[in-house]
């Protein structure tokens, strides 16, 4: 190996422990950014209940971020809220109604069926099923138009053996002036 | 027969077809109108609910209940650290003038500090209750402050207002409604 090549094999690896480095501290920064906090779980399930409570709850000061996400003040008086209830032996759906009744609906990225909700989620079905049942209509109006009735048909032969009389007539006047 | 069908069935089709651009065009309206929509005003869960039962003291250290709120008055959340707080506050004064029963919440918020605003600032409140570590603001569904409640004789919530109180948001929001509670008082 001349000494030029193994000059530029070393550059390749400085390069390589460069990225290895970057990488290594943006994960760190990255993991900087999760929420840390310490609760004391008396068991698995509620700790697992408190992971699902804090992931569906929206923090209400924070336009589009849950419980978990936000460092809002509000959010982590929240999230002990859910916790010191979890604590009480509350489950998950007194905590949620807990919320609701305070917040409403808005705090919950689970919102429960109401008459706006099923405008909301039916009015798509309701288009497509209208728009399937529109196109199904026109295309059996426009099969029906292809196959006519017996009469329909013998009138359209006579009307054409009439144009075809009519033509020919036309052509021969034709012929008749040029002459 | 199929003559005698197609007639009407036509017209009904032409008909239906104007439908579409129509409700395509009422469906941008209903968009557009959207986007004047403020996303941090939030619906109100409380509205037409009583307070919810508390115990606090007040920056003077009395103990209050709910019951010691007696409408028609508001209930106005603030803090030293909110600066809308601040701006609205010599309206708030100015309300008191005019004889606008207020009480005050001070939420998450340094006690000392509270204090201190108030006599720099001037009191409009009857008292202040101190809601130190916001257990009363959640009960409240409050999510920041300044917010403002109009509560009725009856100890209910009437009307929520996130945001700076001002003389739009009370004459067009707050006004229509406690004037016909005063009506009734009187």
């Amino acid at each position: 190996m001349s000494s030029q090549q193994h000059h530029r094999h070393q550059g390749y690896l400085t390069k390589f422990i460069c990225m290895l480095v970057f990488l290594a501290f943006s994960s760190i920064l990255t993991l900087s950014h999760a929420v840390v906090e310490m609760h004391e779980f008396t068991d698995l399930e509620m700790e697992s209940d408190y992971r699902a409570l804090i992931a569906e709850l929206r923090c209400p000061k924070c336009q589009n971020q849950n419980l978990s996400d936000s460092d809002a003040p509000l959010a982590k008086d929240l999230r002990k809220k859910v916790f010191d209830q979890l604590s009480d032996g509350k489950n998950r759906s007194e905590i949620k109604q807990y919320m609701i009744d305070r917040y409403g609906d808005f705090i919950t990225y689970r919102p429960p069926l109401t008459a706006k909700t099923i405008v909301l989620w039916g009015l798509p079905w309701l288009i497509v099923i209208l728009a399937i049942f529109i196109i199904w209509r026109r295309t059996r109006a426009m099969d029906m138009k292809t196959t006519l009735s017996v009469d329909e048909q013998a009138a359209l032969t006579a009307v054409l053996a009439q144009n075809d009389a009519n033509n020919s007539n036309a052509r021969m006047a034709d012929n008749k002036d040029e002459q | 027969m199929s003559k005698q069908n197609s007639l009407p069935n036509k017209k009904g089709r032409s008909k239906v077809i104007w439908l579409v651009p129509l409700s395509f065009v009422a469906l941008l309206a209903i968009l557009y109108q959207g986007l004047s929509n403020d996303p941090r005003e939030l619906p109100s869960a409380l509205v037409g609910k009583p307070l919810p039962e508390f115990a606090l003291k007040t920056l003077a250290g009395q103990e209050m209940s709910q019951q010691n709120i007696v409408g028609p008055a508001l209930l106005n959340v603030w803090a030293t650290w909110c600066p809308t707080c601040r701006e609205e506050h010599e309206y708030l004064n100015t309300l008191k003038a005019e004889g606008v029963v207020i009480y005050g919440l001070n939420y998450k918020d340094d006690l000392t500090a509270a204090k201190q605003w108030l006599v720099d600032l001037g009191t409009p409140y009857q008292f202040t209750l101190a809601d130190a570590d916001g257990q009363v603001g959640i009960d409240l569904g409050v999510y920041g402050a300044p917010e403002t409640f109009l509560i009725n004789a009856r100890g209910e919530i009437l009307l929520r207002h996130a945001g700076e109180m001002n003389e739009t948001v009370w004459s067009e929001k707050f006004e229509p409604i406690y004037k016909q509670l005063d009506e009734v008082e009187t």
